[in-house]
């Protein structure tokens, strides 16, 4: 039986990286979310990529309103930067 | 509800979303919920280079209102059936407009 409901409660407690509409990405971990795919996310940092370079802005606990949300990543392992 | 109810006949299969924002992702239909949003996983971004933030990401949840292009595989649709439906689908709301 195939399971269809595409629910964010798997991703709750999760590291996830957001992306917006306006090209932000923010990581952190999801703690609540609702029908509108509003997030809240913890120990969030902005990750701002030039190239295949990034740097991280803390900004701690973060409210997200769904409108802006493009795709929701759940992440898993760690990527390596390139050097220079 | 009819898109729904196709998706869901699609759960499992391998297919390619691309989002309004111009970013594109194979990968295999999770789940599908009422909004349509979408989850994949075991994704692949179809120019890796350009998003180098999604190369950690396996699992994702695409939230329907930026999707803007499903690429399907054919053999997987049955045209028939959809044809059937939105006919039937086309009738109820014609009664429902009529009273």
């Amino acid at each position: 039986m195939s399971f269809s409901n595409a629910s964010l409660c798997d991703e709750v407690d999760k590291k996830l990286i957001v992306v917006l509409r306006d090209g932000k990405k923010f990581i952190g971990v999801m703690r609540t979310f609702d029908q509108f795919a509003n997030i809240i996310l913890q120990d969030t940092v902005e990750r701002i990529y030039v190239g295949n370079c990034y740097s991280d802005k803390y900004l701690g606990v973060f409210f997200i309103r769904g409108d802006n949300v493009v795709i929701l990543g759940e992440i898993v392992c760690l990527e390596y930067e390139s050097i220079g | 509800m009819l898109f729904y109810s196709f998706y869901k006949t699609l759960v499992g299969k391998e297919i390619t979303v691309e989002l309004k924002n111009d970013l594109a992702i194979t990968g295999y239909l999770q789940s599908v919920d009422q909004f349509l949003n979408i989850k994949l996983r075991d994704i692949r971004v179809e120019e890796e280079q350009k998003y180098p933030y999604m190369l950690s990401v396996k699992n994702c949840f695409i939230r329907g209102s930026v999707v803007r292009y499903v690429h399907l595989p054919a053999d997987d649709v049955d045209v028939d059936t959809l044809q059937d439906h939105a006919r039937l689908e086309a009738r109820e709301q014609k009664k429902a407009q009529q009273q």
